[in-house]
């Protein structure tokens, strides 16, 4: 469904309706129309809609045709979608740029949220739209927005395993980022050495918090493989060698899924190689060739050690075939979408929740 | 200068797993005493201007402190291998990918006929444009056929690159970026230790970002205002693995700045002196650092900062 792009045809055309007809039209299925005509009720009506509703939250509402549950459930998911129209409006070209906060409508989807903890269908609705606010901040790098996503998750599902792991990631995230932003602290000044040490702390904080959450996540399920995965690579970054293999082996050792394992092998070896150990480091790349016979990543990280083993020629030969690949490669290098992978499941846990807030 | 013999290493190389064009590539120039010989890429110049016409009497050169004798090699005699490394991330869709194709055409114009170019193309995938090559036509075509998506794997491209080229040649690598590296698998210290152990002049091209890093807020009452911004730890990471080299970073203000970077770096290339010596006998593997000065002639210097001896017999 081209939400959006209808949304905006439809703006300049809006009606005037109610709120609560607003939500009839968005249960309905006409949801595109529905967000375009929110932009004409303002803030404050729309705070005291919701307000009443959560009042009365196991009536009926008459208006909107439906009981009050199913009503904030539509609620949710309308400005839910307001949110997103006006942080990614749609450019002439068609490109789509994302902007963070302030999150006005999505602070009113939350508050659409809180009457719907007292049953157990509410419950996995609220803790789903956490996630899916969560991984889409990710997604959009707006990284700080989407901690406090899932920080309010985690308040209502302290030991759900998908919020730690989103968690996790998000914090391994902000220390990939403010490694990319830091500034050299040779030559600077004494006020610029400060803003160097600044970064440095805020990505070791990052990944300690990143190492906390994705262990809790563990520990609620200890065959979560991703999350394992995920903590062998902070593990690395923060400098524990070890800790980082221990995360990985069971992966290593037993995991079934392609992907993982190569990204667990690709991860290893990295840490051989840190620790000097050459000859691990070899196999465990090779390994993750083997595994994936798309990963660019395992094939650099080879012909890196082999060119430091002094045999230019192996390194060439890698490197030349690699970047002659034909044919060309049948889809991406997992390691491409370590990182920010996660974000892509965002979009089909929005579309879930519309679908059950509009189906009676 | 002496005749280039192959060597049974060459030829066992030729029959594994070498790209076709790099197994093409003549054996290495060496001493008498069959020691693999250390080339030294030095630019001379003086109030910004080449200094041509010196010998080698004019290079005073040391390997790890110890004085070595220098030959002077003609570097008319020495065809150039290039690798043009270009950023082909989203970024550069549009204007700076046009400036690039632009640029490349000034580089090309400014190679000799028996000088080879190919280019490396990185966004998150690292791949040939075209392998090296006298074939100027074929290169236009793959910069023509050169489209622009995805990340940046800047690292990554650097050091394929630099694994790319044959050890023995004469070689330099042209790494144009616009952005920040986000999707390498090695990191910059893997890169550096790769152009250590490489023979080629590394020039970065930098467009001047369009956003600085942000300053801590509240500023500190009664500091000045710093009229630079501070260097991009990855900024300084590539200027020093070019500088290492004896290659320079340049900062291109707008695309349109791009043509004149590149024809510069080519037409240096013509007005550099290509040292020759022989390390000490028995000296030992690992990192061995150059110590390069003028000897009776005023002048700027800029020359790799070492080499990397393997070990073995």
């Amino acid at each position: 469904m081209n939400l959006l792009g209808t949304a905006v045809a439809l703006a300049a055309a809006a009606q005037t309706a109610s709120y609560s007809e607003l939500l009839h039209q968005y249960a309905a299925g006409d949801r595109a129309a529905a967000v375009a005509q929110l932009a004409s009720i303002d803030d404050g009506a729309i705070a005291r809609e919701l307000d009443a509703m959560r009042d009365r939250a196991n009536a009926h509402c008459v208006a909107c045709g439906m009981p009050v549950q199913a009503a904030l459930r539509v609620a949710v998911m309308l400005h839910t979608d307001f949110d997103e129209l006006e942080r990614r409006p749609l450019q002439i070209s068609g490109e789509r740029a994302p902007s963070c906060g302030p999150p006005v409508h999505a602070l009113f989807a939350e508050r659409a949220l809180a009457p719907l903890l007292g049953d157990e269908a509410g419950r996995e609705f609220t803790r789903r739209w956490y996630l899916a606010m969560g991984m889409r901040s990710l997604g959009d790098l707006c990284l700080e927005e989407g901690r406090r996503w899932v920080g309010s998750g985690l308040k209502r599902f302290p030991r759900d395993k998908e919020l730690l792991l989103t968690r996790g990631v998000l914090a391994e995230a902000m220390a990939t980022v403010a490694r990319l932003r830091q500034t050299s602290p040779a030559g600077a000044t004494p006020r610029e050495y400060d803003l160097v040490r600044q970064q440095q702390l805020e990505g070791h904080g990052a990944l300690t918090e990143a190492g906390k959450a994705l262990e809790q996540a563990i520990a609620t399920d200890p065959s979560f493989e991703e999350a394992s995965l995920h903590l062998g690579r902070v593990r690395y970054r923060l400098g524990q060698t070890g800790p980082a293999l221990q995360a990985l082996g069971p992966i290593v050792a037993a995991s079934r899924d392609q992907e993982r394992l190569y990204l667990a092998y690709l991860f290893a070896g990295r840490v051989h190689e840190a620790a000097g150990r050459s000859a691990e480091a070899e196999r465990a790349y090779e390994n993750a060739a083997g595994v994936e016979p798309n990963g660019q990543a395992a094939l650099m990280a080879l012909a890196h050690l082999r060119l430091m083993g002094g045999d230019t020629e192996a390194t060439r030969g890698i490197l030349d075939r690699e970047l002659g690949r034909t044919p060309p490669r049948s889809h991406e290098d997992p390691f491409w979408n370590y990182q920010f992978g996660i974000a892509r499941r965002a979009e089909p846990l929005f579309e879930a929740l519309r679908n059950e807030a509009t189906t009676p | 200068m002496r005749r280039r013999v192959p060597t049974l290493a060459l030829l066992a190389a030729a029959m594994s797993s070498a790209p076709s064009w790099a197994q093409q590539t003549p054996p290495p120039l060496t001493f008498g005493t069959g020691v693999e010989a250390v080339y030294v890429d030095v630019f001379v110049t003086k109030d910004g201007q080449p200094v041509m016409g010196l010998t080698s009497s004019a290079f005073e050169l040391r390997d790890d402190g110890a004085a070595r004798p220098v030959e002077l090699v003609a570097v008319e005699a020495l065809p150039l291998t290039a690798i043009l490394a270009f950023d082909t991330s989203s970024s550069v869709e549009g204007e700076k990918l046009a400036a690039l194709r632009r640029a490349s055409e000034a580089f090309l114009d400014g190679l000799r006929t028996e000088d080879e170019i190919g280019i490396v193309a990185f966004s998150h995938e690292v791949r040939w444009l075209a392998r090296p090559t006298k074939d100027r036509d074929a290169v236009r075509r793959a910069l023509a056929a050169c489209r622009a998506r995805g990340g940046t794997s800047l690292w990554d491209g650097l050091h394929a690159a630099l694994g790319l080229l044959p050890p023995q040649v004469r070689s330099l690598v042209v790494i144009f970026t616009d952005g920040e590296d986000n999707l390498s698998w090695l990191d910059e210290r893997q890169v550096k230790a790769a152009a250590q152990r490489s023979n080629a002049v590394i020039h970065a091209v930098g467009l001047r970002p369009e956003e600085l890093p942000p300053l801590p807020a509240p500023f500190p009452r009664g500091s000045p205002i710093p009229q630079s911004p501070p260097e991009l730890e990855q900024v300084r990471a590539l200027r020093l693995t070019a500088e290492m080299t004896g290659g320079r970073f340049w900062t291109a203000e707008s695309p349109d700045r791009l043509r004149l970077a590149f024809a510069a770096i080519v037409a240096a290339m013509d007005s550099r002196y290509v040292l020759r010596f022989e390390p000490a006998a028995g000296s030992a593997p690992g990192w061995h650092a150059i110590q390069l000065r003028l000897r009776g002639v005023r002048g700027d210097l800029r020359a790799r900062a070492g080499y990397f001896r393997r070990g073995g017999p």
